[in-house]
């Protein structure tokens, strides 16, 4: 790792101060926002970046905050450890807790912060590589588009088809939550599902809104609405911790035998976390059966694109909507 | 040089530098041109994707054609050349040793890329490494031996002992008579002599001809045809001539002498005249000197050419028909046909208890050397004389070629051969030696002319797409009966030696197997796709993929397993080749089989899916062709001794084997020889192909040596002996052309030598590649090392050739350039190769010796098919088999299709 500067800020516009001036993404080399270290080191270790700085945001105040369920308030530095051991979470906003649960070993949840997790950078093989000249690394094209993509998108690609890798990501954009951010020109909020670009929309080199001298401040996510129950799906190819190959973040209203609302994210499958728009209006009003769960699937699923090597995520992605609407419907279709 | 005003500053190998960039320039073009930094080398610039320009920067290794030189601003950068010496020591020791490098090309990059790996892990395993090294791309090794040298570095680097199978690696010879193997003399026939300049070749040290600096020196490069097929009204060039830094632009109108070249036939114009057709997207219409690579890419962009743009003709099934548009105005399109009659077909199909037919096609592929075709000319100390640095595969021809070309008397051209960046047959033909020798005929100045990668791409010639019809034979217990074939390859828009490989295609139709009844007849067409000619294999390839394919349908029919069936059939002495010439020493085949028996049937029992295929490849051209070898030992006043041939090193190791020839013979160490290979003798031999330059050259080496070594006897010393020059010149002139004999000649003898081969392909359960075993009769291998790595690294050739390689072209024009796309296997794809020697004496050889460069990838295509089929139950009729588990096992080789 190549040395750099430790600046330990105190407030959010010292902290700011500290980042780069420009309005663009962050250069290789320079400064960062350091938070619970878990991807940014690695990031280092391997020469992906090479800042000449790192802003701790540990003493830094106002980005600590913790309200729990279910009006939930997280500040940018909550640990996923707490995130997944709050009983409220647990019962309000289910989804959030299994994917904070899901996310690495329990040393890392002990470390990562929710911030972290979000701004976290993709972790396609050819980006992790420092050699590979990558599109996300400035470079002109994206070598998994004809190379190695087992682990690539399947909606949303081009010119980059990275997976975004957060678990809490998909949940939260589930959970309707809203983020703030804060610059030099001041504090401002979003649906967290806007935070999230497209390489076709924003920057290709970044996955989200924030220019280098934007800072993550916290996580809002409201109570939810009568009747409505979550759950986070992943599938992850090794037993032990892994990031996940797809994840679904389901949300419903289920009526008798009627499912009258539903809200469902896909995960690892796209650039951001994955919003099934049609699959939701399909579902609205629908009888609670199979035949419903396995069209919803299909409809959910009926514009992939998939690469060469990850076909697989198109009838794995389908299992698991099934899965996760069998699970909120109580276990069996009525 | 022109330049933007800002400079960048850096610090480069610990000094500051500072450079005035070119708009848009990259690192690696700012160090190899203005920081003197020539370690780093250009592969693809600027893809990205060969890792041939690899430099650290700021502690990352970046392929440095990728980056912008104004992103160094303030940083530091570390090339080979700033590694300290201790280090640099170690690291092209290790690749030495380990006979990690061949053209040596791609080492450089990984020689700094070790160190930057080890400083990270210290202890990498295998599996790790080869990850590690994705963003390399080599094109001889097969990785094997690079990764073993990683390995010998990081123990070495950790103070440790080597463990015994990098320290004393397996010795993988069986002699063919059950003798036990030769023991070798230090740096003899036989032992693991270092390759030749291996650790100058290592650190970047030994100029290629891309590296070669002169003072006044001016850049070349080329404007090729914008279609596949156009006729060309007008070219004019004012624009370009009038670009700041240019110097000259030369188009047909410019070449004094023999416009038109060829190998065999004279049907390539250096230069498409105004009038004339272009007929193919790498027809050259001008070509540029200016001050500096970017001005005269620059200003070849400039020039205007006006078109009249046809339809061209790709389809080779087409261009045959009568009444098809000749497309080349010195032959037609039909440009060859073999035929090869034997025995009565018909009537053995009849008898035959099982027949099989098939209808097979193999693609278009790139040699893909990693070195893309360069030369400088210079003007020589004699006005009107001219010297000329070239990388082609024959000096000679070069300097007929080229001499022509410029008018000037052959001995007024100097030719001089620098060792390749590997050549695999694409730099057989010309290339640009003649253009760079007529802009610096033009300029009176030193010019050098480098392609692009794209530009390379474009211009040499391809392995030919053969469609192949198959009829097989046998009787109920197996034994081959008839063979019946029909080829239609496509040679593209020049003749290249198109003609001789859909003759040796032929002349390979029946494979190393016994038969009796053959009727094979073998078409060259002529296109408007880009040329297509020699490829390491020669059409032999291509041959025995449907011919294996057909064999293992037989096999089933009758019953057998595949190495069964081909023991059965396999070839011995006093067999007949499908030429009709009689085997009558050093046909190792059934030994080859021997060799591989037991992992066949082990993987077999284990419930793997398993192919096998044999190979035959001829050594030396034959067929009537007159060859030969020719060597000169000079004894120098520095008391060592040149030895002069005239063939050519591409990475083979040609010049190694021929010191051990000579320190075979004479005693002297391999440390006084220095190989060298131009034109101060008249060494004409003609191309280095077909597996020849071991036997032909090393027989005139030994010749040579011998005449030598009675002067050391007769008790001179080297000393004595200064100034002296020991000549051997050897003929093979006995060797009988295709078909029927002339009156008076009795025996068919198409070929000097042939190499042999079995090899088994095992996939895992998954259905990816796990193990192939290579067990080749190569006569004697006289360096163990290269030996192992032409193996190896044909091997790797094969199975890309087999599953993944492929250069599509659509409407004359290649589809990709891109490496990856291009489907050359990475370290990651590669199984465990494992390699069999078998020793089995070629008399008309040195010491033994035959060719091996070429038969390694000749079964392995055939192998992977059967493996397959074995896997899945699939036939394979087409390559490349990328609609296989294992090819969608690996990591490139997929094309990617632009979007509607
Ligand atoms: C072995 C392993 C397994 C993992 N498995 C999973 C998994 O299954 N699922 C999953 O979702 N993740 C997984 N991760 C990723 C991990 O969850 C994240 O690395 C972690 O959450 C990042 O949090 P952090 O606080 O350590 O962030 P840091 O590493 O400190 O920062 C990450 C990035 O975010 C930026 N950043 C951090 N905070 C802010 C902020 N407040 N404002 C602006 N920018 C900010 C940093 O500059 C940096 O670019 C895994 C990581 C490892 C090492
Ligand atoms: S020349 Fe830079 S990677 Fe090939
Ligand atoms: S040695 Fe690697 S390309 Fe030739």
């Amino acid at each position: 790792m190549k040395s750099f500067e430790l600046a330990r800020p105190t407030s959010l516009d010292e902290a700011i101060d500290l980042l780069p001036k420009g309005r663009g993404p962050a250069e290789i080399d320079d400064a960062r926002p350091l938070a619970g270290g878990q991807d940014i080191l690695t990031e280092m270790k391997d020469y992906l970046i090479t800042p000449k700085r790192l802003v701790d945001l540990a003493g830094v105040a106002g980005l600590d905050a913790y309200q729990s369920a279910p009006d939930l308030v997280l500040g940018s530095l909550t640990r996923l450890a707490r995130i997944a051991a709050d009983p409220q979470i647990a019962l309000h906003h289910r989804a959030l807790s299994i994917a904070a649960e899901s996310v690495a070993s329990v040393q890392i949840r002990n470390q990562a912060t929710l911030g972290g997790n979000l701004c976290q950078r993709p972790r396609c093989w050819y980006y992790r590589n420092e050699s590979v000249p990558c599109i996300k690394k400035g470079g002109a094209e994206c070598f998994a588009e004809s190379g190695l993509n087992k682990y690539n998108a399947i909606f949303g690609g081009g010119p980059s088809y990275i997976v975004h890798p957060s678990d809490c990501a998909t949940a939260l954009v589930l959970l309707d939550a809203t983020v703030t951010k804060r610059g030099p020109r001041g504090e401002s909020r979003m649906p967290l599902e806007q935070f999230f670009t497209l390489p076709s929309e924003g920057s290709v080199v970044r996955e989200n809104v924030l220019k280098a001298n934007e800072i993550l401040v916290q996580v809002e996510v409201p109570a939810p609405k009568p009747g409505w129950t979550s759950t986070y799906l992943k599938f992850k190819e090794r037993e032990s911790f892994d990031f996940a190959m797809s994840a679904v973040a389901l949300s419903a209203r289920i009526e008798g035998d009627t499912i009258a609302e539903a809200r469902m994210v896909l995960g690892a499958v796209a650039p951001i976390p994955w919003r099934a728009g049609e699959a939701e209006s399909f579902l609205a009003g629908k009888p609670n059966t199979h035949a419903t769960w396995k069209e919803a699937a299909e409809i959910a699923l009926a514009q992939a694109e998939p690469l060469e090597h990850n076909g697989y995520k198109v009838p794995l992605t389908k299992g698991l909507i099934q899965k996760a609407l069998r699970e909120l419907s109580g276990g069996e279709s009525k | 040089m022109p330049s933007n005003e800002s400079t960048v500053q850096f610090s480069l190998n610990g000094s500051p530098a500072s450079v005035s960039p070119g708009e848009g320039e990259s690192l690696m073009t700012a160090l190899r041109e203005r920081c003197n930094i020539l370690s780093v080398k250009d592969g693809c610039s600027p893809q990205g994707q060969c890792g041939c320009c690899l430099v650290l920067m700021d502690g990352r290794a970046v392929t440095s054609c990728a980056v912008p030189v104004t992103k160094v601003e303030g940083k530091e950068v570390i090339t080979l050349e700033g590694v300290s010496a201790e280090e640099r020591l170690v690291l092209a020791d290790s690749f030495a040793e380990a006979g990690a490098l061949q053209c040596g090309f791609c080492t450089p990059g990984l020689v700094l890329r070790t160190k930057h790996l080890l400083e990270k892990d210290a202890s990498p395993d295998r599996e790790k490494i080869a990850k590690a090294i994705d963003v390399h791309l080599c094109r001889c090794t097969g990785y094997t031996k690079i990764i073993d040298a990683i390995e010998r570095v990081a123990y070495k680097r950790r103070g440790e002992d080597l463990p015994e199978r990098l320290a004393n690696p397996r010795n993988p010879i069986r002699r063919a008579d059950g003798t036990p193997p030769i023991t070798a003399k230090r740096g003899g026939v036989g032992d693991r002599l270092d390759r030749y300049e291996a650790r100058q070749l290592a650190l970047g040290e030994r100029p290629f001809v891309c590296d070669m600096q002169r003072e006044g020196l001016l850049a070349g490069a080329v404007r090729l045809s914008d279609h596949a097929r156009a006729k060309v009204l007008s070219i004019d060039t004012s624009k370009a001539l009038a670009h700041p830094g240019v110097v000259a632009v030369a188009t047909a109108a410019d070449v004094p002498g023999a416009r038109w070249y060829g190998l065999i036939h004279l049907d390539w114009p250096g230069f498409v005249a105004v009038g004339e057709e272009a007929r193919c997207v790498g027809d050259f219409i001008a070509a540029v000197a200016a001050v500096d690579a970017a001005t005269a890419q620059a200003a070849a962009a400039l020039i205007e050419v006006t078109y009249e743009v046809r339809e061209p003709i790709t389809d080779p099934a087409k261009a045959i028909e009568p009444g098809a548009h000749q497309v080349n105005p010195t032959r037609p399109n039909a440009m060859s046909h073999t035929r090869i009659r034997r025995g009565d077909v018909d009537a053995a199909f009849a008898q035959s208890a099982h027949v099989v037919e098939g209808d097979f096609k193999t693609q278009r592929i790139e040699h893909l050397f990693l070195e893309p075709e360069c030369a400088l000319a210079e003007p020589g100390e004699k006005p009107g004389t001219f010297k000329l640095y070239t990388q082609g595969q024959g000096v000679f021809d070069d300097r007929r070629q080229v001499a022509a070309f410029l008018a000037i008397p052959e001995e007024d051209l100097y030719v001089e051969l620098v060792p390749n960046g590997g050549a695999f047959g694409g730099k057989e033909d010309m290339s640009i030696q003649a253009h760079a020798a007529l802009l610096a005929q033009m300029t009176g100045r030193p010019v050098k002319v480098l392609l692009t990668r794209e530009e390379s791409i474009r211009v040499h010639p391809k392995r030919h797409p053969i469609s192949m019809t198959y009829k097989v034979g046998c009787d109920k217990d197996g034994v081959l009966t008839a063979v019946q074939a029909e080829f239609l390859g496509d040679s593209g828009a020049y003749a290249s030696v198109g003609a001789k490989v859909l003759e040796r295609a032929a002349g390979h139709g029946c494979g190393p197997y016994k038969v009796l009844n053959v009727a094979i007849d073998a078409i060259a067409a002529t296109t408007n796709n880009p040329p297509c000619g020699a490829m390491r294999g020669f059409g032999a390839n291509q041959a025995s993929f449907a011919l294996e394919g057909c064999l293992d349908q037989l096999a089933e029919k009758v019953g057998l397993d595949g190495w069964k069936f081909r023991m059965l059939n396999a070839v011995g002495i006093g067999d007949t080749f499908a030429s009709g010439q009689v085997f009558e020493k050093s046909v190792g085949l059934k030994q080859t089989l021997e060799a591989v028996r037991e992992q066949y049937y082990a993987a077999r029992a284990a419930g793997l899916a398993v192919g096998i295929a044999c190979g035959i490849k001829n050594s030396g051209i034959g067929n009537g062709a007159e060859e030969w070898g020719k060597a000169r030992l000079v004894v120098e006043d520095d008391g060592t001794v040149s030895i002069y041939n005239g063939y050519t090193e591409m990475g083979q190791g040609l010049l190694t084997v021929l010191i051990q020839f000579a320190v075979e013979v004479t005693g002297l160490d391999a440390s006084l020889f220095h190989p060298k290979v131009d034109s101060t003798f008249a060494l004409g031999c003609g191309q280095t192909t077909g597996s020849r330059a071991t036997l032909f050259a090393g027989n005139a080496v030994v010749s040579a040596a011998e005449k030598l070594k009675t002067q050391l006897d007769a008790g001179k010393t080297l000393a004595n002996l200064r100034g002296e020059v020991f000549a051997a010149d050897i003929v093979i002139n006995d060797t009988t052309p295709p078909g029927p004999l002339k009156p008076g000649v009795t025996k068919v003898k198409t070929h000097t030598a042939f190499g042999f081969a079995t090899q088994v392909v095992i996939l895992d359960e998954q259905g990816a590649l796990k193990k192939v075993i290579a067990a080749h009769d190569v006569g004697r291998a006289v360096n163990l090392s290269l030996c192992e790595g032409q193996l190896e690294g044909s091997v790797h050739m094969g199975l890309g050739y087999a599953l993944t390689e492929d250069l599509p072209c659509e409407d004359g024009w290649p589809v990709t350039y891109k490496l990856r796309e291009i489907g050359v296997l990475r370290a990651r794809d590669m199984p465990e190769v494992e390699i069999h020697l078998i020793e089995d004496h070629e008399p008309e050889g040195p010491f033994g010796a035959k060719g091996v460069g070429e038969v390694g990838l000749v079964p392995t295509a055939g192998a992977v098919a059967g493996a397959l089929f074995a896997f899945d139950g699939t036939r394979h009729y087409e390559l490349p088999m990328k609609n296989s588990p294992a090819a969608k096992a690996i990591s490139v080789g997929n094309i990617k299709r632009a979007k509607a």
